[in-house]
């Protein structure tokens, strides 16, 4: 297995610099990009390139410390934490209502019947704000407790694997909702 | 190293530039222009035309005269609107031919005419024999419209080094002089035939593309089209002229494809008109002797170009949304936007640009050359003549496979920096399965029918239980953003290169069947689809209509009333009378009768949120 961090010159801790990060990234860039004439290599540009998408948001770079430092946390299922499983339903719901507008609204082709359905889709973007605000302010939660463990990385306690596996557990589960989220309130704004 | 020279192969124009003292150059042929219209004209005997002398056959000799082939290139009849001068060919599915007297030519050997003229001006300017070139595309070019390009330059006797994207060429242009900056940048590049918004991150030589999004039949194009069919309807009683057919219409059969001089005429003025009233407020249009007897005198005024072309600039809006959404940026994170493509010239486009992104765009760049000129620092890359430059670009659209329940599997997702490989492993559904067929998709979609399919391979597995037959395949998306497959047996870990049948390459036989089924279709009554379509877009309307003037007809005046329940009774009519264009027209009046009612309903639903 690669070690992605190795491979950008990176700590393997959990918290990593975003801004030093694509700085190593670009330096890669510029030193082993296939087309650079002279020192370009193709094989090192590859390993950079996919060192820097597994390692630039949370939930790939927590994936991979565990991969490479207690491989046995990451292959327990994974249920919703207990604290989030409201905030689960409601996004299913919301996610359901969306899709019975959409549908009609994909029904509607003329400027009338879309028209018509402007309250329902004011509405439904009012509680897609409602939910984007709670998911962000989760997500900053989850990173201020990624900032403490990262604090305490070194030298390791015990308990640090399953800590690392919880937060890595809670940030797939945040970082697949913001996705989703993100993309409903796109189209509710299209 | 021998030279390599840059190429921008446009839609309208074409251009060919190279490394000079560390400068990147565009090179002028031998009347001194560095402009080469992408137009190819073939007289009735002796050697093709080729640029401006091309382009002035347009209006003589239309049906021999091919401009615009960048829209067909990589694409299968039926996918590409038919609205040009010249007659295409190909069954549905098949690819798009042009038949010019008694030849058929494919897109890529009109383009190759087109590269030849270039690389020979090149070669004359340069005093020296050109055989490598980086030849720029859409960014939001696929697979096969990629595939086709680098056949294009091959034709023409060149070495294909690297295929670029025309955006990303363009932010090397704007950002060669600035390699100490680091800063976020969008290019806006609207052309004749297509659209592209990429962002950029620039630090210091790397130029990182972030991401993109476009449209690949979305230009200047269609706003000549556009307003061919005004001047059409201004003229008058001419016959509807099918260079006016609109983006999005099914192609006229290939027997109609025959399209008498006076659209081609009227595509020439509507074309110097558009062009003039991006400095001017209002043009004269004269068309002298139009139908060899009538004269025509017009006035055509910014404002009302604007009318016409508002709609198919709109259409950008929804691109730069996407794109900002996928680079998580907001308008406010960019440090400039810039423009290039001959229709950013257009004050319409740079107003709407100002809207979206909220800020004065960027037109420090020559809309016409910008492009080829990063083509040519990125000949100079590779070649070495350009050092402490990097382009990291990306991969537009999303790859993956069609999965049992028909869905589409992703396996690079859009907007990966490339090169990229990723890998996939595949057993064997039953015991002793000899082999399985892979089908490889480009696109967005959920449904693996709704995107591009690229091609298909079988995949042979080695005779063994069920689910003991392993064989690893890698896919990797080159530098050129096109797609190489690469299969490993885990077990003899033998590897080998696996053929993708590419989508465009269908079998004679599959040619054969799908001819078939287009005669088929051709029987159809085309009235009654026509009829279908319209009675169909009534049965959403009347209800609607109904629906809006219960919640909300007391705002209405009487007038208003009376004119929607005159549009309404019309509608009614023509269903019953069963005239389908009649109840097109009739459609198209009760949508224009309840705009201010649609208008209304928007407004109330806006100020009930804000309660």
């Amino acid at each position: 297995m690669p070690d992605h961090f190795a491979a950008l010159d990176q700590p393997r801790r959990p918290w990593l610099d975003d801004g030093a990060l694509k700085e190593c990234f670009h330096r890669a860039s510029a030193a082993w990009h296939p087309d650079v004439a002279g020192s370009g290599d193709a094989a090192r540009f590859a390993a950079a390139s996919a060192a820097y998408s597994a390692l630039r948001d949370p939930v790939g770079r927590l994936r991979h410390l565990l991969e490479l430092e207690a491989p046995g946390h990451l292959a327990r299922p994974s249920a919703i934490p207990a604290d989030s499983a409201d905030l689960f339903m409601r996004l299913a719901e919301f996610r359901q209502a969306l899709n019975a507008f959409q549908k009609k609204a994909g029904a509607a082709t003329n400027a009338l019947a879309r028209a018509l359905l402007a309250a329902d889709r004011e509405a439904l973007a009012q509680r897609a704000n409602a939910l984007h605000d709670e998911l962000e302010a989760a997500h900053d939660a989850a990173l201020i407790e990624l900032r403490a463990l990262d604090a305490g990385w070194e030298p390791r306690a015990a308990d640090a694997p399953e800590r690392l596996a919880a937060l890595l557990q809670r940030f797939a589960y945040l970082s697949k909702w913001r996705a989703q989220l993100g993309e409903s309130l796109f189209q509710l704004q299209s | 190293m021998s030279l390599i020279v840059g190429i921008d192969l446009g839609t309208t124009n074409s251009l060919i530039g190279a490394m000079d003292a560390g400068f990147p150059i565009l090179l002028a042929d031998a009347d001194g222009e560095r402009l080469t219209p992408s137009v190819v004209s073939f007289p009735q005997s002796g050697e093709p035309l080729v640029g401006r002398p091309a382009a002035r056959m347009r209006a003589v000799d239309p049906a021999a005269t091919v401009y615009s082939v960048k829209r067909f290139i990589g694409r299968r009849a039926g996918e590409e609107t038919g609205d040009v001068s010249y007659p295409l060919a190909g069954a549905p599915g098949a690819p798009v031919r042009i038949c010019i007297r008694d030849h058929e030519y494919s897109p890529e050997e009109i383009s190759a005419l087109v590269l030849k003229k270039l690389r020979a001006d090149a070669a004359r300017a340069l005093g020296t024999g050109i055989t490598r070139a980086v030849i720029t595309v859409p960014a939001y070019f696929n697979d096969a419209q990629r595939n086709a390009t680098k056949a294009a330059g091959e034709l023409a006797g060149l070495t294909v080094e690297r295929i670029v994207n025309e955006p990303t060429a363009a932010a090397l242009a704007y950002g060669l002089d600035k390699l100490r900056d680091r800063s976020k940048i969008a290019v806006f590049d609207l052309g004749g035939g297509t659209f592209d918004i990429s962002i950029l991150e620039l630090n210091q030589g790397v130029f990182q593309v972030l991401a993109t999004n476009g449209n690949t039949r979305l230009g200047g194009d269609d706003i000549d089209a556009a307003l061919v069919v005004w001047l059409a309807a201004k003229v008058g009683g001419t016959s509807q002229s099918r260079a006016a057919g609109s983006v999005g219409l099914p192609p006229a059969p290939a027997r109609d494809w025959e399209v008498p001089p006076t659209p081609a005429r009227l595509r020439e003025a509507a074309i110097a008109a558009k062009h003039r009233l991006s400095a001017e407020e209002s043009v004269t249009i004269d068309l002298p002797f139009i139908d060899g007897a009538r004269s025509l005198s017009l006035t055509l005024t910014r404002a009302e170009l604007d009318t016409i072309a508002q709609p198919i600039v709109e259409k950008t809006r929804w691109h730069c949304r996407r794109v900002l959404a996928d680079a998580k940026l907001v308008p406010a994170d960019l440090d400039e936007i810039i423009l290039v493509g001959g229709q950013t010239r257009m004050p319409l486009v740079r107003a709407l640009v100002r809207d979206i992104f909220q800020r004065e765009p960027n037109t420090t760049q020559n809309p016409d050359e910008a492009v080829a000129l990063g083509a040519t620092i990125q000949a100079g890359i590779l070649s070495g003549a350009v050092q402490n430059v990097v382009l990291l670009d990306i991969t537009p659209l999303s790859l993956g496979i069609e999965t049992f329940g028909g869905l589409m599997n992703v396996i690079i997702p859009r907007n990966s920096t490339i090169p990229i490989k990723a890998g996939e492993m595949f057993t064997n559904a039953v015991a002793g399965q000899q082999s399985m067929l892979i089908k490889v998709l480009q696109g967005e979609r959920e449904i693996a029918r709704d995107n591009w399919p690229l091609g298909e391979f079988e995949l042979p597995f080695e005779r063994a239980p069920k689910g003991q037959a392993r064989v690893g395949v890698q896919f990797e998306i080159d530098a050129n953003g096109i797609l190489h497959v690469l299969a490993r047996d885990t077990k003899t870990g033998a590897e080998k290169i696996v053929q993708v049948t590419s989508a465009i390459d269908v079998s004679d036989e599959a040619v054969e069947k799908m001819l078939e089924e287009s005669l088929e279709h051709a029987f159809e009554d085309m009235s009654d689809r026509v009829f279908t379509e319209a009675k169909l877009k009534s049965d959403e309307l009347l209800p609607a209509v109904r629906t809006a003037l219960e919640k909300i007809g007391s705002q209405l005046t009487a007038d208003e009333h009376a004119e929607i329940a005159a549009a309404v009774g019309e509608v009614e009519e023509a269903i019953t009378a069963g005239e389908p264009h009649r109840l097109k027209r009739a459609n198209a009046a009760l949508d224009e009768a309840t705009q201010r009612l649609a208008t209304l309903l928007i407004e109330q639903a806006m100020a009930g949120s804000k309660k």
